[in-house]
């Protein structure tokens, strides 16, 4: 049997509309932003999550850690389970225990996930475990991991305030304190789209090597960057207006995409390895406002393939090939 | 339209540009310490190219555009700038670091700038109607019916509809904006487009979109374009020529194709290294070409900018400034060791 580490079952996400008290009778308060959405993670992969702006990525790792800003985006339904138990009926107490412990994330802007008016080193302290025996063993830990994240000259880095730091030393603070407990899942949230691609191929280096080190722990990588992901990960999954759309084992999904949104995201990319001007083919038109996806299938106003049926019914999920899901009409 | 110029005749040459921003400046303006983003950097840019720009964040790309633009100055008065650059247009030569006023309004109409973030770039108080017409009306370009059908054409080779005419940009997408601002920068005519990462805000469906309007408006108004971007993979794409800079130097220019499967410079290879791929999952580990961090550009530095990176840094690099050489041709190269 397949063993999952992190299993969401249909969940669903609404945010209330902005101008719910001015609304003139209608009964649409609130907006879903996922939309009963399922994804299951194994135990020791990299699952990578890409989608574009608003297509509801960082709110589900949001939803996972229960980070969300309620009541004004809350979880409707849905279950989280996080190796067999579901975070979404968990007190705040034993919430306080899973966070950091179990899972940790990553954020994309380094700058403004570290206290600027702390040390990192106090930071650092503040994320390894309350349990780890004298103040001493705690600093040598903190120490040790500065230097597994790459950070040189760790001893004398621990008091350093945030802005003494570059960029990519910043998101190796932030990765540190991330690993701190040993955490089952780690949920990076685009933690390399605010550095340069050079410190970004290092950062992506880092993230693989801490990986290899612990293989039980997985990693749920969420970005925009298809080619990262063709870096990184080892099962991907496509979201467009809080539903996934298609996931495929990585070799599986950029050799053979089969979603037409896939394809479209595919296809609209220049890439360093291919030849000069090749005709980029865009998708058409532009990501809807929330609340303003055709009923159906939520590409179908976009996508070349369209069919009549597409505006109005849901298609279903099916598994196509081995693990490789696909969520449309045409097959 | 005619061009009077012949193909890959230069239409901007720089030389020898040196641009330093006051730091620490003192109540009278004694003691101030200056920093040097751009050293002594040389360059041109041909008629109907494409020029890319490339480099890591803090290496002085957009202070290029900037000088190109004569901007500088307009931003902080204290900034030294020296060296010369010569724009070279149908109508004359014109020098931007010194030239008269009237000069300056005429470059300004055949030189026009599209920003990186469309939200902080238009008026926000302006309709679409009062943005794209207003440089037109300041250049005194068309008026009367004349403004409108000029209007109408140039949101329609941008790809908008008339209709979008009364909204105010916060009711348009960022795809739309970036298209509105196309439309406001070739409403003058220019011949230079100089585009500072334009499409570094946008998703990436609608950046293919804007990608390819920049390719079929380059052929149809006969452009040149000075493309600034961060993404190598876009630069790759887009440009005919590009130029690698690292903390205020240009350490390669070279023929796109050249610059990524012949690149010299150890520094482009360490660059070209790290930029992943969707075809190939070799995502190498960049320290082979690239170790330890981007000094300072406080830091005076005597030799090679890049020598605290570089992997085959040898003594004479340490001391002596490399001179931009040509190498190959069309290939030109910063380095004592190539």
């Amino acid at each position: 049997m397949m063993s999952f580490l992190l299993e969401i079952k249909n969940l669903t996400v609404s945010i209330q509309n902005e101008n719910f008290y001015i609304s003139k009778g209608s009964n649409n308060l609130s907006t879903n932003v996922i939309d009963n959405l399922s994804l299951d993670i194994r135990a020791g992969e990299i699952y990578g999550l890409v989608g574009e702006s608003g297509s509801g990525k960082t709110l589900l790792a949001l939803s996972i850690m229960r980070l969300l800003s309620e009541p004004f985006i809350k979880i409707n339904s849905g279950e989280i389970f996080l190796n067999g138990t579901d975070i979404l009926k968990l007190s705040y107490e034993n919430l306080r225990k899973i966070r950091g412990n179990k899972i940790s994330i990553i954020f994309q802007e380094p700058s403004s996930s570290l206290n600027p008016v702390l040390k990192i080193g106090t930071q650092l302290l503040e994320a390894i475990s309350p349990d780890t025996n004298t103040n001493q063993d705690k600093k040598e830990y903190a120490i040790s991991l500065l230097k597994k994240v790459g950070v040189p000259d760790a001893e004398s880095r621990m008091n350093y305030y945030p802005h003494q730091l570059s960029g990519g030393m910043k998101q190796r603070v932030m990765i540190a304190m991330a690993i701190a407990r040993k955490p089952s899942l780690i949920i990076a949230d685009e933690p390399t789209t605010a550095l340069d691609v050079t410190i970004q191929a290092e950062i992506l280096d880092l993230l693989r090597n801490l990986h290899s080190e612990q293989s039980e722990s997985s990693i749920l990588f969420i970005t925009h960057n298809l080619a990262i992901v063709n870096q990184i990960c080892d099962t991907v999954s496509v979201i467009y207006g809080g539903e996934i759309m298609e996931t495929a084992p990585r070799d599986e999904f950029f050799s053979n995409p089969l979603h037409p949104y896939t394809q479209g995201l595919l296809n609209s990319l220049p890439d360093i390895n291919k030849s000069k001007r090749i005709k980029l083919s865009p998708i058409k038109g532009t990501v809807p406002p929330l609340g303003k996806f055709p009923p159906g299938c939520k590409f179908a106003d976009r996508c070349e393939k369209a069919v009549s049926i597409c505006n109005k019914i849901k298609p279903e999920n099916k598994e196509l090939q081995k693990n490789h899901f696909v969520k449309c009409h045409l097959y | 339209m005619s061009s009077l110029l012949s193909k890959n005749e230069n239409i901007f040459e720089v030389r020898k540009l040196n641009v330093r921003f006051p730091s620490h400046q003192s109540i009278l303006g004694f003691k101030t310490k200056y920093i040097e983003v751009l050293n002594s950097i040389s360059f041109d840019v041909r008629t109907n190219e494409i020029l890319g720009f490339v480099g890591e964040s803090g290496c002085g790309k957009s202070t290029v555009a900037k000088s190109l633009l004569g901007l500088l100055k307009f931003e902080n008065p204290y900034v030294k700038i020296d060296g010369s650059l010569l724009y070279k247009g149908i109508d004359g030569v014109i020098d931007i670091l010194n030239c008269s006023e009237k000069q300056l309004e005429c470059f300004r109409k055949k030189v026009q700038i599209i920003f990186q973030d469309p939200v902080t770039s238009l008026n926000p108080k302006f309709t679409v109607d009062t943005i794209i017409k207003e440089p037109m009306i300041v250049h005194k370009i068309s008026k009367g019916k004349e403004l409108d059908e000029r209007f109408s054409f140039l949101l329609e080779r941008v790809g908008l509809n008339n209709e979008l005419k009364n909204k105010y940009p916060h009711e348009l997408s960022g795809g739309q904006k970036q298209r509105i601002m196309l439309a406001r920068a070739l409403a003058t005519n220019p011949s230079v487009l100089i585009a500072d990462e334009p499409l570094s805000a946008l998703d990436v469906s609608i950046q293919a979109q804007i990608l390819n309007l920049f390719v079929q408006l380059q052929k149809e108004f006969k452009l040149t374009i000075v493309f600034i971007s961060h993404d190598l993979s876009v630069v790759k794409y887009l440009c005919d020529r590009i130029i690698v800079m690292y903390l205020g130097t240009i350490v390669e220019i070279a023929e796109s194709e050249t610059l990524y499967n012949n690149g010299l410079h150890p520094y482009t290879k360490g660059l070209i290294s790290a930029v992943p791929s969707l075809v190939k999952n070799d995502l190498k580990k960049t320290s082979k070409w690239l170790t330890g961090e981007i000094p300072s550009i406080k830091d005076k530095i005597k030799g090679c900018v890049f020598y605290s990176r570089c992997p085959l840094k040898e003594d004479i690099c340490k001391n002596n400034i490399p001179a931009l050489e040509k190498k190959r041709s069309n290939q030109w190269v910063a380095c004592h060791l190539v």
